[in-house]
Formats: structure tokens, C-alpha cells, sequence
């Protein structure tokens, strides 16, 4: 068995650690024993195959992901500021969320209001001492509305924004003409 | 315009560059991939070594300036985490030396690296057996061993890494492998 004395003078000369006078000592020692010989090769056997078991790239899609994943946890940290220098200061994640969310929920009710519905609602157009009134024709019924006072009954969409709110809603009822004054 | 040397880098992220940041994680991520994964042996737990020893290095970049050697500082982050994450999970009872739970890609690359005949079965098996062996090893020893044999770090750098004496590296390094070569005997069969 070998002392701890020569084993680590192999494995130190394995390594390339080794003085001149170091090495040459252990090549004198690796050249007459042949158990030392055998823990030689075994110390380089051992080194190869641990170096075998070096994990390779997992590709550049990976390193990518992880590189913005750690970006992502530090960018709302306040970042150290100096003067003269020209890093931008990161908007706070809670502000830019909350601005996103403000300009998509405008743009959703935008364009809900410009496309309005396509739900057809019958309304009709009453003229009575001088004013006119606007009543749905389903209402129409209910207050009794006859061909006498002078109703123009026709059937049309009424403003597409009513439907949003649900009709008759505020905005159906703000979008509406203003000489005209809703009976539902 | 030249590329900004590791020093120059430190510098200006400390100062607040955080486009040196972004070169910085670019440039250490695979090493420090590689060392955590042959640590904690899993694809998961090495990426989340790389995820949180780079967020650490941002919280502390004001330390940055008092760094002799960010390698080795960076390399120390990540090994204690590693080191903190493996107790973790053998406490739990649940360390994985298994390659399984690795991108098929990785598991190709891995075991393209064992130059045997037999490339496929046979190589995975030892990389295997040689995981299984370092998750035998007690923390402290199994990173030296890996730092050293695997990752080729020198020991002046790896106590540095570690905060520790040169002496207590060889100490490990020279326990580590006696380990090793026992655990391992059967692979080491060799002929004059």
C-alpha cells in the first residue's frame, strides 16, 4: 500500500504541480515501483474520465431564455445611478403595467364603440306639440303611441354604443340626437 | 469598437452600466452552468444556480469594486449556492443523479463527450456511474474535485473561490479522488 507521502506526489505530478527537482524525484519514484506506476495510471484514468462528464452547450436558445429570465428578475431594481452616464433609468414595472393596462382597455372600448353591434333595434321617431320623441317601438306599444300623433315609425340601428353599455344605456342615450328626448 | 475586457466590464456595471451586466451574464453563464450542473446534477437545479448567482451579483454589484478576481467571486456565488441547493435536496431526500430529466440535446451532448465505441447506452451509463460517484463525496470535496478535475481551475483559484487555504484544496482534491478511485475501481482497470 502506498503512503499518503507518495500518493501525493503522484497526483501533484499528474497535475503538472511539481518543481525540476519535484518531478524528477517522482519520475524516479514512477520508474522503479510498479504499484506506483499502476496509481499513476489510474489518477490519469480517473482526471479523463471526470472530464468526460462535462456537461456540453444546451444550445443557444437556452442560454438566451436564461439570460432573459435573469433580466427579467432584476430589471425592477433601482439600478445605481452616476451621473453623467447614459444607462436610462428603467421605468417601474408597476407603472409600465399599470399604463399598459390603461391603454389596452382603451383601445378595447374604442373600437367596441366604433363597431358597435349589429343587433338591429327598431325605434320610432314621434312628433307631439312640437317636439320630437324617441321611443323603441316595443315601448312604442306601452305608451300607446298611434299613427294619429304623428309617428314616423321606421326601423333603423340605433347607435351601436347603446349596445355596449346595454341598450338603452348612457352612452346609447348621450350618442343619441340632442332635439330628441328618449321615451324608453 | 473593442470588446470591453472583464475588468473594464465590472467597472462600469458597479457604476451603474447595466448593458455590462447583460455582457457580463453572457459571458459567465455557461461556466457557471457547467460547474453547478456536475454539483447538483440536474438540468433544473443548474439553471436555477445561474438564475440566482446572477441576481445576487446585481444586488451586490456595489461590492463589485472591492473585487480582486469577479471569476472567482462569481464562482464562489454559485457554488455555495449550489452547495446550499444540494443539502436542500439531499435533505430531501430527492437528489437526481440521472441524466433522464435532461433536454434529450443535452443528454446527446453529454455523452458525445466520453470518447468510447459505443456512444450511445454505454456512454450515458458512465457518465452516470461518475455523477453518482461525486454525489458521494461530501459537498465540499465533491466541488473541488469537480472544479479542479472537470472544470480545470487551478487550486490558487479554487481557494480563492472557496475562501479557503491552497492547503485545505489539495487536502480535499487528494481525499476526493481517493474516494473516487475507489468508488470507481472497476472503470480504472488499466494495463501497462
Amino acid at each position: 500500500m502506498l503512503s499518503r507521502q507518495l500518493t501525493l506526489l503522484i497526483e501533484a505530478y499528474v497535475d503538472g504541480d511539481l518543481t525540476p527537482d519535484k518531478r524528477a524525484e517522482a519520475e524516479k519514484v514512477l520508474a522503479e515501483s510498479e504499484e506506483c506506476r499502476q496509481y499513476h495510471r489510474q489518477m490519469v484514468v480517473l482526471r479523463n474520465l471526470l472530464k468526460s462528464s462535462t456537461p456540453k452547450d444546451p444550445g443557444e436558445d437556452y442560454w438566451q431564455e436564461s439570460a432573459d429570465l435573469i433580466f427579467a428578475k432584476t430589471s425592477n431594481r433601482e439600478p445605481v445611478y452616476v451621473p453623467g452616464k447614459e444607462t436610462p433609468q428603467p421605468v417601474s414595472t408597476g407603472f409600465r403595467r399599470a399604463v399598459y393596462s390603461a391603454v389596452v382597455s382603451l383601445s378595447v372600448l374604442i373600437t367596441a364603440l366604433s363597431l358597435g353591434s349589429k343587433q338591429p333595434v327598431n325605434y320610432a321617431v314621434v312628433r307631439m306639440d312640437n317636439s320630437e320623441y324617441l321611443a323603441a317601438t316595443d315601448v312604442r306599444e306601452k305608451l300607446s303611441i298611434t299613427d294619429e300623433m304623428n309617428a314616423q315609425v321606421e326601423t333603423a340601428r340605433l347607435a351601436g354604443s347603446s349596445i355596449l353599455i346595454g341598450s338603452p344605456g348612457s352612452v346609447g342615450r348621450a350618442a343619441q340626437p340632442p332635439m330628441l328626448t328618449l321615451a324608453y | 469598437m473593442t470588446e470591453r475586457t472583464v475588468p473594464e466590464l465590472v467597472e462600469a456595471f458597479a457604476s451603474g452600466d447595466n448593458r455590462a451586466f447583460t455582457e457580463l451574464v453572457g459571458r459567465y453563464q455557461k461556466k457557471v452552468y457547467s460547474v453547478a450542473f456536475q454539483v447538483v446534477g440536474n438540468h433544473l437545479d443548474a439553471d436555477e444556480v445561474v438564475q440566482e448567482t446572477f441576481v445576487r451579483i446585481y444586488n451586490r454589484r456595489e461590492e463589485l469594486r472591492a473585487v480582486q478576481y469577479f471569476t472567482s467571486f462569481v464562482m464562489r456565488v454559485a457554488t455555495n449556492y449550489a452547495i446550499d441547493l444540494l443539502r436542500k435536496r439531499k435533505g430531501q431526500d430527492s437528489l437526481t443523479t440521472s441524466t433522464d430529466d435532461l433536454p434529450e440535446r443535452v443528454q446527446l451532448d453529454l455523452a458525445s463527450r466520453v470518447s468510447t465505441p459505443e456512444r450511445d447506452y454505454r456512454s450515458q451509463k458512465i457518465m452516470a456511474e461518475i455523477m453518482q460517484a461525486l454525489d458521494r463525496l461530501p459537498p465540499r470535496q465533491k466541488l473541488t474535485a469537480i472544479l479542479h478535475d472537470v472544470e480545470g481551475y487551478t487550486k490558487s483559484e479554487i481557494a480563492e473561490m472557496m475562501k479557503c487555504p491552497e492547503a485545505t484544496v489539495r487536502s480535499n482534491l487528494h481525499i476526493a479522488r481517493t474516494k473516487l478511485k475507489k468508488i470507481l475501481e472497476h472503470r480504472l482497470v488499466t494495463k501497462e
